[in-house]
């Protein structure tokens, strides 16, 4: 053990043995997941860029697949966070754990297999009437095989909120406990942050995933028995609820890793404040009201539903991610925390996540979001708080769960890798946005020539992004490696 | 004393005095004059009858322990799939023409459905429900829309004005059900359960005060 070496932070109450090895498992499933689709998304900005020739429908494909695997794997990666450190306070079912993952893997299979094979290039927003209007590029049966993937992951999501909630109930009484209420308006003691922030999560993916099952059964029919139409402003309503929902609960149970590891740092434990307690009862309420910015193009939408979009939009920022950000700054401030790759990757990841919230505000200006939708800066944006945010914390998860307890230090070869994925992830992120703000359309399979300067620096962007990416996997896999071979 | 044995079967009486009702020919021509009114008071209150008999504590004690039901799979199992045939338009519509179906419909809700629900529910774990529960919601909108998005006549003897009827009835019904659903594992306590309460100690109340008097 050299001079500069640190003991990754371990906490006696942290779950180990089984508990530990699931989570593991799954972060790493989730990892090796973003780094493939980190390498398809490079090859479809290479395409963009005109380095590389593939058909238009191919590309769709490509996006498509890009598109659901990072967004399935966002989910799985944070609910295995979740699950881990709610071990913790609440005592979970592993067998549920292990059901949820088998169902959803049965999905995945299912949704390879109807983009694959079947050729569904739809994008993962399923967004009617597409997937059964493709003009002849893919059969219905694809498309109905890729929505009952979708209801498959729906289903084990289902079940595992359902085991959460049963769990928070259990410990705590109610979801109102839990959540906090009796310590908001009234003189209980505050739950733990990772329960706070579970139940809010729970609360709104369960009711994502209502509205979701109940638009995926519809077009499933409508695939079955196209004279039953959709009507198509009601489709978009519940796809993008479900959709806005279900991405941003990633975020939320990801961010919990930042919680629960952080303070190993510092050694000061992070709070459950009354500010903490209104920023999460006002997100659980606003998660689910802004998705109308979603559709501020749609002229058909009833105007006060779009105005309070675009209201919800800039104050929905303002709890959770301000609060958070601020706390961080708060406990790392003259703390003393030794900074290695995990705690780095943590930090990156809450910047990511309150950075990538201005160019979203800005988008969700409707005056604004009438020019600059559909462009490269909504891929900016999200990419903004995926890539550098969710990721990122899902990297320092990875990293930290594999070594924790273990002698190490910050590397210069991982300084470089960070810095790789940093740097990268930054200048992919900017060339988005810049590619928006230039008018250039997202989606679109070919560029002209006009637009493939910026794509082409976006590719060099992605390479080094990659680079970092498998870099971070490789550590991940090397400390899971080192902890199974010492148990 | 034959008041005292009343209040025993307090609820085999109500079942059975309900079914009485529902099935006589006056109500059967008012609660099947429409879709709705078919649909949405006809069929739960049928379900409802073998819900009451499923309170009685003499049938309740003997299934409950049975090894056959455990966690209440078997039972919900058997409702599901009686629901999943009356779920089709054709079979409903069937029940208005034929009597056989007629009188299936008639012994199948109560004893297919509403008993062995009372008698699997309390069983089953929180998921089975949580998930029973999530999936009734989705299903409600997903046949709201079915009705309403029906290009066709679905059933000879209903109009297409009583399907569109219908499907803005079971939106009301999916937000009211909504409610009931998330109250208890938000606030801790089931609104139902205060009324189940009620009336079981309604009923216990009764018995010893025919007891005392028999
Ligand atoms: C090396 C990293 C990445 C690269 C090079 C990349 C590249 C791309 C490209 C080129 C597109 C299509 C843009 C368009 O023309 O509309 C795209 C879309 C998308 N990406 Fe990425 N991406 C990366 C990482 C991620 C991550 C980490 C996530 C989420 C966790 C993500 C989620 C998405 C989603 C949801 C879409 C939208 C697909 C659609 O429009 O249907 N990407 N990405």
């Amino acid at each position: 053990m050299s001079e500069s070496d640190v003991i990754i932070a371990k906490d006696q109450t942290m779950p180990t043995g089984q508990v530990s090895l699931i989570a593991r498992s799954a972060i790493l499933i989730a990892s090796l997941v973003f780094v493939l689709m980190m390498a398809v998304g490079l090859l479809l900005r290479s395409v963009q860029g005109g380095f590389v020739t593939i058909a238009p429908d191919m590309f769709y494909k490509l996006m498509t697949l890009h598109g659901v695997g990072m967004v399935g794997a966002a989910g799985l990666a944070g609910f295995a966070v979740m699950w881990y450190f709610l071990n913790k306070y609440v005592a979970l079912s592993k067998a549920m754990f292990l059901a949820f993952l088998g169902t959803f893997l049965i999905g995945v299979v299912v949704i390879i297999g109807s983009i694959m094979i079947g050729g569904f290039g739809g994008a993962w927003t399923f967004l009617y009437p597409l997937p059964v209007q493709s003009g002849g590029v893919w059969e219905a049966q694809a498309a109905i095989l890729f929505l009952v993937g979708l209801l498959l992951i729906g289903v084990a999501f289902l079940l595992g909120y359902l085991d959460v909630g049963r769990a928070l109930i259990k410990e705590y009484g109610s979801l109102a406990k839990s959540i906090g209420w009796p310590a908001l308006f009234g003189n209980a003691e505050a739950p733990p942050p990772t329960i706070v922030a579970s139940t809010a999560v729970t609360i709104v993916n369960v009711i994502g995933t209502v509205a979701g099952a109940a638009i995926i059964l519809m077009s499933i029919f409508n695939a079955i028995a196209p004279t039953f139409s959709v009507d198509a402003l009601l489709a978009k309503n519940l796809t993008y609820f479900f959709g806005h929902v279900f991405i941003n609960a990633s975020i939320y149970m990801t961010v919990m890793a930042v919680y629960e590891i952080v303070p190993l740092y510092t050694g000061r434990a992070w709070k459950s404040s009354k500010i903490f307690l209104i920023g999460w009862t006002i997100t659980l309420f606003m998660v689910m009201a802004v998705y109308p910015h979603h559709l501020f193009q749609d002229l058909a939408m009833p105007p006060w539903l779009l105005v309070a979009g675009q209201i919800g939009s800039y104050v929905s920022g303002i709890p959770v991610i301000a609060i958070t950000t601020l706390a961080l700054f708060g406990y790392l401030f003259k703390s003393g925390a030794r900074w290695d790759l995990s705690l780095s990757l943590l930090v990156l990841g809450v910047f990511g996540w309150a950075g990538g919230v201005i160019p979203a505000i800005i988008d969700g200006i409707i005056s604004v979001n009438k020019v600059m939708h559909n462009t490269m800066w909504v891929p900016g944006h999200f990419h903004f708080y995926l890539l550098i945010g969710m990721v990122s914390m899902a990297f320092g998860f990875m990293v930290w769960i594999g070594r924790q307890g273990t002698a190490s230090a910050f590397r210069g070869v991982e300084k470089l890798s960070f810095a790789a994925y940093v740097i990268g992830g930054l200048g992919l992120v900017a060339m988005f946005l810049i590619s928006g703000a230039n008018s250039v359309p997202r989606r679109w399979a070919e560029h002209l020539v006009q637009w493939q300067s910026y794509s082409q620096l976006a590719t060099v962007f992605a390479v080094i992004t990659v680079l970092g990416a498998i870099a971070m996997l490789f550590y991940g896999i090397a400390g899971a490696a080192k902890t199974a071979t010492k148990t | 004393m034959a008041l005292a044995r009343m209040g025993h079967n307090a609820f085999l009486i109500g079942g059975f005095a309900l079914w009485l009702f529902l099935v006589l020919p006056g109500t059967t021509d008012i609660l099947e004059a429409n879709l709705p009114s078919h649909f949405l008071v006809q069929l739960p209150l049928l379900a409802l009858v073998g819900w009451l008999l499923g309170c009685d504590p003499r049938i309740g004690r003997v299934f409950r322990t049975a090894d056959w039901n455990r966690y209440g799979i078997t039972g919900l199992v058997l409702a599901l799939l009686a629901l999943l045939f009356w779920m089709i338009p054709r079979s409903l519509d069937a029940s208005l023409i034929d009597g056989c179906m007629a009188v299936a419909k008639y012994f199948s809700f109560p004893l297919l459905v509403g008993l062995p629900l009372r008698l699997s529910w309390p069983a089953a774990p929180f998921f089975v429900k949580g998930f029973l529960q999530a999936n009734l919601l989705s299903m409600i909108v997903f046949l709201a829309w079915l009705y309403h998005a029906a290009p066709v006549q679905l059933c000879n003897s209903y109009l297409r004005e009583d399907q569109l009827l219908l499907s803005q009835f079971l939106i009301k019904i999916f937000f009211v059900l909504s409610v009931i659903f998330a109250f208890k594992p938000i606030f801790g306590f089931s609104p139902t359960r205060i009324l189940s309460r009620v009336s079981e100690q309604f009923g216990q109340h009764l018995v010893r005060y025919q007891d005392g008097h028999s």
